[in-house]
């Protein structure tokens, strides 16, 4: 077991350390408290290196401590790439490091830091081209290599993520002082307000820099009337900024999306890296992140430390570091005071973990004067740089940034979107609290509140808080190309790019902050730009004699933190599934089921060619609720249906009914159904399942655009339907209604309405599966009493139910396509043997116009039926006939068309089915091949229907 | 229609403190549909919220809401699964107007969510703004709800937080599901139709907008 520190610092104020537990690391027993990070357990633990870089393999430590930088990341309970320095420690975790082999320790990868000449920037463009056959080698290897972490692409994704939508007037993000202040004040103008705070406590920076959350003015000032006007909302990160103000946030493992009037920005600010030789050293940290490592996590990040940052503030710096415990050696200026002349050059100095600060004189021909060497022994490099704003909330919501008076600053307003404190650029704490006021008032007035007038302070005002001017300074300065003799200086930690890389990628003409970006990789990495971004921008702007501005910043996106695609998905969590009001008794009857859209619906019964064999010579009983149902009611509904049918509507008589096919306006396929007239000015149409939806919408649509006087009720819903089919169903159906089923009374097609089973139905004379059959609609709440009467009533009869499998055999043996499955978005009504379909003689309909062009091309394909010669397969076997569908028919081993449908036919006792031949292959008796697994089956086409082509059965 | 399930008392308790759904699919429903809706409306709760559209108003007289859904598109709520004297009642106020009546009580499943946590539950399912202040009393809105299309209907008259969702009649099963889903851990309970008479409810529960 590996034991804590001793001596340590008082415990910080996220832990409890009454609640002791412990987590393996490397399969060491590590001690911990709870609320403590696994980075501070692992640091208090005396582990010093943390990962290993991604390029260069060397050693990383702890740097940001707020789980912006790339050091800290870690496998954790088989998840990669765990930001465990802010990840809270649990129970039993096992914790492993990732991109190190064979050890974090000794890993011997650390080579290619001595290969650095052979891997410079842009290597992969460059590089494994030539010899081509070498690709694949070089592709297992650099695949090996690359990378963050693993995936256990075995493992069973835990997928079980909530999505929760909020809305509010104002939306502050961060819980800092500003952050606080601006809910305060938008809370005491009345506003609707929800705060989110990253941490498990709210107070920001306060709580680490040593300052309590109730000696600040100006936090709490609302009103106790309007407390319960905030929400707030803790351990929540926001992610991404979208459109609509909509906000994405992650608390846990919940996505919230966040839709606010007004969204005031406070997130802070951040300490980047400094440039100086070996600046990535484990013990090389910010000084926020010593700060964070002591007060929130209560450890100490070392006893002796060296600090780069402004020198005026060295009375602070060792008051702050005194506090806890650690002696400050050092304070060396950072950035360098003096821009007309060489700065010193400054080297971490350690092999894996910092031992002195070293700092070398240059000349002013810009080389080192190793006599005049100053050494500072330490365990712990403070970086004290400009801060430079946690913004990228706000650039993802279009806020533009510009560089003046030495610090980053918003440059421009965005509806609905405010930046507050250190995200806005202000340091100072008083200065933040008083602009989160100002901001929340704001945002109070932008929301119709009335608040008292601003105080005239402007986003201009903010340059009066000045910086030091950091990335001027970068921009400005005269540099040292010592990289090779003093060590790197790494401006991106995520992708190891360094100074020399920045500046070799400039020279190689990639002279723009986005394509230096995308050449060199730098903002590329885990953190997104929001370590490097800045120090880039000044490299580039040095490289190429700009500007800061005018070089610009690279675009943020979101997620601006890692989020689990899980997460991102949650909203994807609902998979609507439709049941038909028959769907519990298809189950208890063992049905099989197949999906169909959102519908859940019986594939069969067991045995579909049994079920077949009971259709065609008794009777069999198919749910067809799914079916859409749609009626129009008024006295332009004819002329809707003669518009959007191929075929002819306003001649159609009361109580008959008609197949009809509608296209798209280029003549393509689009649907089919049976419609009949009720009345007059009444029509009921069928449409097929999968279609209901998009054609209910489709005729509503031309009924606007046309400006018709007819309603169109979409009926799917709310009738069920069943389909009696088979040589006995008129007799099965005589014992359930009234009605007169003679031929001669209630003919094919028609409908008729009467009450079956003491329930008011709809009769359609239909035939889809070649027999007698009657399909019968009622409520959908009387669907499980209709189904069950007929069953009943057909007990004598030998009924049974038959499934979806059954009905597409049935309807093949009779040549019926089904569209979607025999046509495809280039299947048009000629090419598919509908020309008897189409009245060219109407004045409008849809695809009229292009479907007289195609009458008058010669075809180039057809829809035909085809049968393949007895000996080819051994008959029935059903999956074999299922795997010919979608195969390619062939000519001279070219593909020349595909088989849409096709089935072992138990009635024909032979394999049947549909496909698109080319036109001059589609009379009766030409042959073709199909090709299936590699064989070429010999088919022949064939006359259809298959099955009764007098259609004498259906109209018995 | 489920009268209870573990016990009436237990479950208008569970409406009380958390949050009761019931299932109410069987009460009567009719679409009305066209251009004389407006002025059907006006007959049936002269200046009340269905005047506009998203508005729901109480019809006393027929113990129904009236749920405005768009211009030329009114849904009447029954109280009650026996619909045969509402159907009648409307069929003889669209006579002369230009409006297709239908049975839709098969069209929609319907629930009843009641009680305090109604929100908390509501916003995992759904990305519309259910607080009071945007759907108020009296109002009515179409929105997606667990992926599918809902209308949320808040009649109010009631003390405790209401809403109505009415999803197809063949989403119904997947709905109910989605909706004790979000309400695990004991945040919400099934209720049958005793419970919203133990809670104040007049006519099963059937709540008028004030």
């Amino acid at each position: 077991m590996t034991t804590a520190e001793a001596d340590p610092l008082p415990p910080g104020c996220l832990t409890d350390p009454a609640r002791p537990l412990t987590f393996t690391f490397e399969g060491r027993t590590v001690q911990a408290v709870q609320g403590q990070s696994i980075g501070a357990a692992l640091y208090a633990a005396g582990v010093r290196t943390f990962s290993r870089s991604f390029k260069y393999h060397r050693p990383r430590g702890l740097f940001c401590v707020s789980g912006d930088c790339p050091n800290c990341l870690m496998q954790v309970d088989g998840r990669p790439n765990v930001r465990t320095c802010i990840e809270p420690a649990r129970q039993g975790q096992v914790v492993r490091c990732q991109n190190a082999w064979p050890s974090l320790s000794f890993d011997m990868m650390r080579v290619f830091d001595r290969l650095d000449r052979f891997l410079p920037v842009g290597f992969y463009y460059k590089r494994f081209h030539k010899p081509r056959w070498l690709w694949p080698v070089f592709e297992r290897v650099v695949r090996h290599i690359a990378g963050l972490g693993r995936i256990n692409v075995h493992a069973t994704p835990d997928l079980d993520r909530e999505v929760e939508h909020l809305h509010c007037e104002v939306c502050v993000v961060g819980g800092g002082p500003a952050g606080l202040a601006a809910a305060s004040a938008a809370v005491e103008a009345g506003a609707d307000v929800l705060l989110l705070e990253r941490q498990p406590v709210l107070g920001g920076g306060l709580l680490y820099e040593g300052k309590r959350l109730e000696d600040v003015p100006g936090l709490h000032d609302a009103p106790a009337s309007n407390a319960d006007r905030r929400r707030t909302l803790l351990g929540t990160t926001a992610f991404g900024l979208y459109e609509g103000n909509l906000l994405a946030a992650v608390q846990g493992e919940r996505l919230l999306k966040i839709r606010a009037g007004q969204i005031i920005v406070c997130t802070g600010s951040r300490q980047p890296p400094a440039l100086f030789h070996n600046n990535d050293l484990p013990g090389v940290m910010s000084l926020d992140g010593v700060l964070r490592l002591a007060r929130l996590y209560g450890v100490r990040a070392g006893r002796r430390a060296v600090v780069l940052g402004d020198v005026r503030a060295s009375a602070e710096r060792r008051e702050q570091l005194a506090s806890l415990g650690i002696q400050l050696v050092e304070m060396i200026p950072y950035p360098p005071p003096d821009l007309s002349s060489y700065p010193d050059a400054i080297q971490a100095r350690g092999s894996r973990r910092v031992k002195a600060v070293r700092v070398t004189p240059v000349n002013d021909r810009g080389e080192v004067v190793p006599s005049r060497l100053a050494e500072y022994p330490c365990d712990l490099v403070c970086v004290a740089t400009d801060e430079v704003p946690a913004n990228e909330l706000l650039l993802q919501g279009g806020m533009r940034f510009h560089y003046q008076a030495g610090r980053w600053q918003p440059a421009s307003r965005v509806a609905g979107l405010l930046a507050a404190g250190a995200a806005g650029g202000i340091v100072d704490v008083e200065a933040q609290v008083a602009d989160g006021r100002q901001r929340g008032r704001e945002a109070a007035a932008l929301l119709g509140y009335a608040v008292p007038a601003t105080d005239g302070h402007t986003y201009a005002d903010r340059a009066r808080a000045a910086g030091s001017g950091t990335a001027e300074a970068i921009r400005r300065g005269r540099d040292v190309d010592g990289d090779g003799r003093l060590g790197k200086r790494f401006v991106c930690l995520c992708e190891d790019v360094t100074v020399k890389d920045i500046d070799r990628a400039v020279a190689e003409g990639f002279d723009g902050i986005e394509t230096l970006k995308r050449y060199s990789t730098v903002t590329m990495g885990p953190c997104q730009g929001k370590m490097c971004s800045q120090t880039a921008v000044a490299l580039c702007a040095r490289a190429t004699g700009r500007e800061i501005n005018a070089v610009g910043v690279t675009t943020s996106r979101p997620p601006a933190v890692p989020v689990e695609l899980a997460v991102l998905a949650a909203e994807r969590r609902h998979h609507p599934v439709r049941h038909t009001p028959l769907h519990h008794w298809h189950e208890a009857a063992g049905a099989r089921w197949m999906d169909a859209g959102q519908w859940k619906r019986p594939e069969s019964y067991g045995d579909p060619a049994a079920e077949v064999r009971v259709v065609r010579t008794s009777v069999g009983l198919i749910d067809v609720s799914t079916l859409g149902k749609i009626e129009l009611v008024g006295p332009d509904a004819a002329e809707l249906l003669e518009r959007v049918y191929l075929n002819a509507w306003a001649d159609l008589a009361v109580g008959r009914a008609r197949y009809g096919v509608m296209c798209t306006e280029e003549g393509i396929i689009f649907d089919d159904g049976v419609g009949a007239r009720l009345g007059p000015e009444h029509f009921y149409m069928t449409a097929t399942t999968g279609n209901a939806e998009a054609v209910f919408q489709w005729l509503e649509m031309w009924r606007t655009t046309w400006r018709l006087n007819v309603t169109v009720l979409n009926q799917t819903s709310a009738l069920a339907a069943v389909n009696l089919a088979g040589p006995r169903s008129r007799d099965v159906l005589g014992r359930l209604t009234a009605l007169d089923l003679s031929r001669s009374a209630f003919p094919y097609p028609a409908l008729r309405q009467a009450d079956v089973g003491g329930v008011p139905c709809r009769l359609l004379r239909v035939g889809f599966v070649g027999e007698l059959g009657y399909e019968i609609h009622c409520p959908s709440a009387y669907g499980w009493h209709l189904w069950e009467a007929l069953l009943e009533a057909g007990r004598a009869f030998g009924v049974k139910p038959f499934g979806v499998e059954a009905q597409r055999i049935l309807r093949l043996e009779k040549g019926h396509l089904i569209v979607g499955q025999d046509t495809d978005a280039l299947a048009d009504a000629l090419g598919a043997g509908l020309e008897r379909m189409v009245r060219f003689g109407k004045p409008l309909f849809h695809g009229r116009e292009p479907l007289l062009r195609f009458k008058d091309m010669a075809p180039r394909a057809r829809l035909v039926g085809f049968d393949i010669p007895d000996g080819t397969r051994v008959k029935g076997d059903q999956d074999w006939a299922r795997a010919l569908e979608g195969c390619q028919v062939v000519e001279r081993r070219r593909p020349v068309g595909r088989v849409t449908s096709a089935r072992h036919s138990p009635t024909l006792e032979k394999y049947i089915g549909l496909a698109w031949v080319p036109a001059s292959r589609a009379a009766p008796g030409e042959t073709f091949e199909v090709r299936c697994d590699g064989t070429d089956v010999p088919a022949r086409v064939a006359p259809t229907p298959f099955y009764d082509p007098e259609g004498q059965r259906l109209k018995s | 229609v489920v009268t209870h399930y573990a016990g009436a008392q237990a479950e208008a308790e569970a409406a009380r403190s958390g949050l009761a759904v019931a299932d109410i699919s069987a009460f009567a429903k009719v679409s009305l549909r066209g251009a004389g809706v407006p002025d059907l409306v006006r007959a049936l709760a002269p200046d009340g919220p269905a005047m506009k559209p998203q508005g729901v108003s109480a019809v006393p007289s027929r113990q129904a809401l009236a749920c405005r859904l768009t211009d030329d598109h009114v849904l009447v709520l029954g109280a009650t699964p026996e619909g045969t004297a509402l159907r009648q009642q409307l069929a003889q106020l669209v006579e002369g107007r230009h409006v297709v009546q239908t049975d839709a009580t098969s069209a929609y499943a319907g629930f009843w969510m009641l009680g305090p946590r109604l929100e908390e539950v509501l916003r995992r399912l759904t990305q519309l703004d259910i607080r009071p202040a945007a759907l108020p009393e009296g109002s009515c809105a179409e929105t997606a709800l667990a992926g599918v299309e809902a209308l949320l209907v808040r009649p109010g008259g009631l003390a405790l937080p209401l809403v109505r969702v009415y999803v197809a009649w063949d989403l119904g099963e997947y709905v109910w599901e989605r909706l004790l889903d979000a309400g695990r851990g004991g945040l919400m309970a099934p209720v049958g139709l005793e419970v919203l008479a133990l809670i104040g409810a007049p006519a099963h529960g059937f709540g008028t907008p004030n």
